[in-house]
């Protein structure tokens, strides 16, 4: 019998502990209880970017970890999160699922990482206190809360906010007025009662973030075959099963949103948007050439 | 011997107080510039953040360096007040030496660890993320001085005639 | 195998009167070479991770604001305000006493260094007046020990870092059940003092009042600016920290022209260590902390504590004996971060907020800091009045006595704590 220990940093219910706890479900009950799984949840282990080095040193054998995170390992993961590189979500899977995603999941293996699957967060969407935003012009000095990434600073720069990085939470700092918005994932919004403060959202669906399903690549190439198909085969599942929860979820979220008084803009000007950033495929941080290639061919199949 | 030690140990502590000032003062102007920059100014800084974190964990370490040679990190005192003077002595060593093992492993596996992860970067910055955790190799030398200072004069019974 | 080893090996170490930081890293690294399964280095990673917070930068800042406040004449004229307004009551010095050494614990956090900065002001004044050493000893010790419970307040910083509950909240709901342990002890101390005859120390007088008050004026701007900061959401914690030292610094430096650029060195200095002790020990426990989750530590003591009861209000009950105890023993920091993870695990059974579980477990702890053994602002008042440990125990007792009804009020009776923090969000 074996005993996989699986980490994510966010408490039970939210997206990465749906992937994970239907991983554990469907794998002892596959492998009759040959196989169990230990969640480790809340972050008792770390944050994501220690769970990714302990399983690097062979601590933790799988983690459920947003993409952010993995740049500091392997620079191509940046390709995920380019700003309005997916229309929807159905585009979404189909390139991160097909030979592109494969490709991304592939390189994983040189810092260490058996690249599982992808689910999700969900696209991350614009709110804020002050005024109705459709076009890039409507952002032009808004204060936005964004996380400690260079990529999400120069996104927002570029469309002309004025990107506050902040930790979270930052329920007070959006209620005074500290900053006038923030952007996350639609659970964000109504787990946190943003409703409560944030007058006007925007479908922007700026940013895809999603998980990547992981395992130690060392401890991968020690298990039989026949447990490895079973591994690979329930977290497929289980990260499908997540990604179909998460999207059902979010049509009752928006429905909560509206009727809690947020006035919804559904169809921004995304094309505005796109062209505002274009340039940002030539900035540094893609500027790798294996991982500029994959942009390329990224922003193709999107187009 | 021991004076070889005790020597080092006072200069070396001396440079690490200097050091605490300069980080303690750094990082209390990093957070008020950062207030006063959101607030007055209406503009948010990128890198305060990050960089007073980096302060705050350097100045951990060094902090406890000092701390240490000052003997002012506080322990358990019912049973050892109990002890016989010899008793003391001997537990002084067996504690002096358990120190240095934990600050042995902070040097070779705190190098180790940065080289685990010398190809990382910090998300704000872009700062090589091997000087946050070379503090801890670091910090771990100086402690080991002053471990090998206290051993050695626990072994003179120098702290019993204190 | 591994958890019980990790216990013993603390417990040795603790008895051999090891540092507490390191007698933690120690049996961490004990514990971690026996299992054999995890490579050291995690040791390093947790270390550094373990206080690399801008939450926790609210430690060495608090520290400095106390540091500074205290060199600079600031707590000082506090001190003699609050003398002013309470000391022509009968035992009106003992409390001026408990109010100061409430007030000036949250500031730099650390109660035992306050303890001392306001004891060595405050017990010679009592003594003079004609009270009891032992008791005046008692008095500065039980102020100072539960001044953690007003805000601002290390253990409450300590608290949220572990849980994510909002630092701001739970300083807000430390504002009644500290005042509620200010009356109460203020109600013991007078008790005291109009039995045994103390006299009281000045007059009333007006006049004496507004001086004092004009005098304090300035100074009265740091605990307002902390409180006043943290409570309205201006600022976080750590931020209103930062801008209480650069106004006591200002204050000092040029109003009240105590503090001279020489004397930077020394301030910044003294609190970096203060601050790093309690840092230290943050960073070796989260070595410890790293391993008990992984050994499932904390669900299988939650799991042994729930199998003698599922019943909330017995749960709290037990809850509040564990941590009594606890604190008796361990110091204050180290309990938080042992404890903490095992407390919140039973959260869902008690039904109540984790806020209040956090005032209730700071409340705790800081009663711990008032016996003995590890009772460190016993040990400092001690140290100042000079008397022995035994003498000052028993004088603590009628405090120790209202404190654990206190205690009850505060786990039993959520709107003490719930009604300001709902005021913050
Ligand atoms: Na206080
Ligand atoms: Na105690």
């Amino acid at each position: 019998s074996m005993k996989i220990k699986l980490a994510v940093v966010t408490k039970p219910g939210s997206a990465q502990n749906i992937v994970a706890d239907k991983f554990k479900e469907l794998i002892e009950a596959r492998s009759q209880g040959e196989i169990t799984v230990k969640v480790f949840h809340s972050a008792s282990l770390g944050n994501e970017t220690e769970i990714l080095q302990q399983i690097q040193m062979g601590t933790v054998e799988m983690g459920i970890i947003t993409a952010g995170p993995f740049d500091t390992f392997d620079p191509i993961v940046r390709v995920v999160n380019y700003p309005f590189l997916f229309k929807d979500n159905d585009q979404a899977d189909l390139i991160l699922d097909g030979p592109l995603g494969q490709e991304i999941l592939k390189s994983l293996e040189t810092s260490g990482f058996k690249g599982l699957h992808f689910s999700e967060n969900g696209f991350r969407n614009l709110t804020n206190s002050k005024k109705a935003v459709k076009t890039p012009d409507d952002i032009k000095g808004l204060k936005i809360r964004v996380m400690a990434s260079a990529l999400h600073k120069t996104i927002w720069q570029t469309l002309g906010a004025n990107p506050t990085p902040m930790p979270w939470p930052i329920y007070t700092e959006l209620e005074q007025s500290v900053i006038d918005g923030q952007e996350n994932p639609l659970w964000v919004m109504e787990v946190y009662k943003f409703y409560e403060i944030q007058k006007y959202m925007t479908m922007t669906r700026h940013v895809y973030s999603s998980h990547i399903d992981v395992a130690g690549l060392k401890w991968w190439n020690a298990l039989s075959d026949d447990n490895r198909a079973l591994i690979a085969g329930a977290i497929k599942d289980a990260a499908i099963f997540q990604r179909t929860d998460n999207r059902a979820k979010n049509a009752g979220r928006m429905a909560l949103l509206g009727k809690k008084g947020m006035i919804i803009e559904q169809h921004p000007d995304v094309t505005a948007f796109r062209a505002r950033v274009a340039d940002l495929k030539n900035m540094d941080l893609y500027s790798d050439p294996r991982v500029n290639a994959l942009l390329i061919k990224m922003i193709e199949a999107t187009r | 011997m021991i004076r070889f030690f005790q020597t080092l140990s006072d200069g070396i502590n001396r440079r690490v107080e200097a050091l605490l000032f300069v980080m303690g003062g750094t990082m209390t102007l990093i957070v008020v510039v950062q207030v006063f920059s959101r607030y007055v100014l209406n503009h948010s800084l990128f890198w305060s953040e990050e960089l007073a974190r980096f302060l705050l964990v350097w100045l951990t370490f060094m902090g406890a360096c000092v701390g240490y040679h000052k003997g002012v990190h506080p322990g358990v005192d019912v049973c050892f007040k109990r002890f016989s003077p010899r008793g003391q002595q001997w537990a002084m060593v067996g504690i002096h030496l358990a120190s240095l093992l934990l600050f042995g492993v902070m040097v070779i596996k705190g190098i180790s660890f940065a080289w685990f992860i010398r190809l990382q970067i910090s998300p704000a910055l872009s700062l090589p993320k091997w000087i946050l955790m070379g503090i801890v190799p670091l910090a771990g030398v100086v402690l080991m001085i002053h471990g090998v200072r206290f051993l050695l004069e626990a072994l003179h019974g120098q702290d019993l005639m204190d | 195998m591994t958890a019980p080893l990790l216990i013993i090996t603390l417990f040795f170490l603790f008895a051999m009167n090891t540092p507490i930081a390191i007698a933690i890293g120690v049996s961490s690294l004990v514990s971690i070479l026996v299992q054999g399964d995890y490579p050291l280095m995690v040791m390093i990673q947790r270390m550094v991770s373990g206080t690399d917070s801008f939450h926790l930068m609210a430690v060495p800042l608090f520290m400095y604001a106390g540091v500074i406040m205290e060199a600079g004449g600031i707590s000082q004229r506090l001190i003699d305000f609050a003398n002013a307004l309470a000391g022509w009551l009968p035992g009106g010095l003992a409390a001026v006493t408990i109010v100061s050494a409430m007030f000036f614990a949250g500031i730099s956090g650390s109660a035992a260094a306050d303890a001392a900065a306001v004891g060595a002001v405050l017990i010679p004044a009592m003594k003079r007046s004609g009270y009891d050493s032992d008791f005046a000893a008692a008095v500065q010790a039980s102020g100072g020990s539960l001044g953690v419970v007003i805000p601002p307040s290390i253990p409450m910083i300590i608290f949220g870092f572990l849980t994510g509950a909002s630092i701001g909240q739970l300083f807000a709901a430390g504002i009644l059940p500290g005042l509620l342990i200010a009356v109460t002890l203020i109600g013991v101390s007078t008790f005291v003092s109009r039995r045994r005859g103390y006299a009281p120390d000045t007059r009333f007088s007006l006049k004496n009042i507004f001086i004092t008050f004009r005098r304090a004026f300035l100074a009265l701007g740091a605990p307002l600016i902390i409180l006043g900061g943290i409570l309205t959401g201006v600022f976080t914690a750590t931020e209103s920290a930062a801008v209480a030292v650069a106004y006591a610094l200002f204050v000092s430096m040029v109003i009240y022209r105590k503090i001279s650029i020489g004397d930077l060195f020394h301030l910044f200095r003294d609190g970096s260590v203060t601050a790093s002790i309690v840092m230290f020990i943050i960073a070796t426990a989260s070595v410890f902390s790293w391993i008990a989750a992984m050994e499932d530590l904390p669900g299988a003591l939650a799991g042994s504590l729930m199998e003698i009861t599922d019943n909330p209000v017995l749960l709290l009950l037990l809850i509040n004996g564990v941590l009594l105890v606890a604190g008796t023993f361990v110091e204050t920091t180290a309990a938080l971060i042992l404890l903490v993870p095992m407390i919140t695990a039973m959260l869902p059974s008690l039904g109540i907020d984790m806020v209040q579980l956090g005032v209730i477990v700071v409340t705790n702890l800081s009663i711990g800091m008032l016996t003995p053994p590890m009772g460190i602002c016993l040990i400092v008042s001690c140290s100042i009045s000079g008397d022995s440990l035994g003498a000052v125990s028993r004088r603590v007792l009628p405090f120790l006595l209202v404190l654990i009804i206190d205690l009850l009020i505060i786990t039993f009776y959520s709107p003490v704590t719930m009604w300001m923090a709902r005021l913050v969000r």
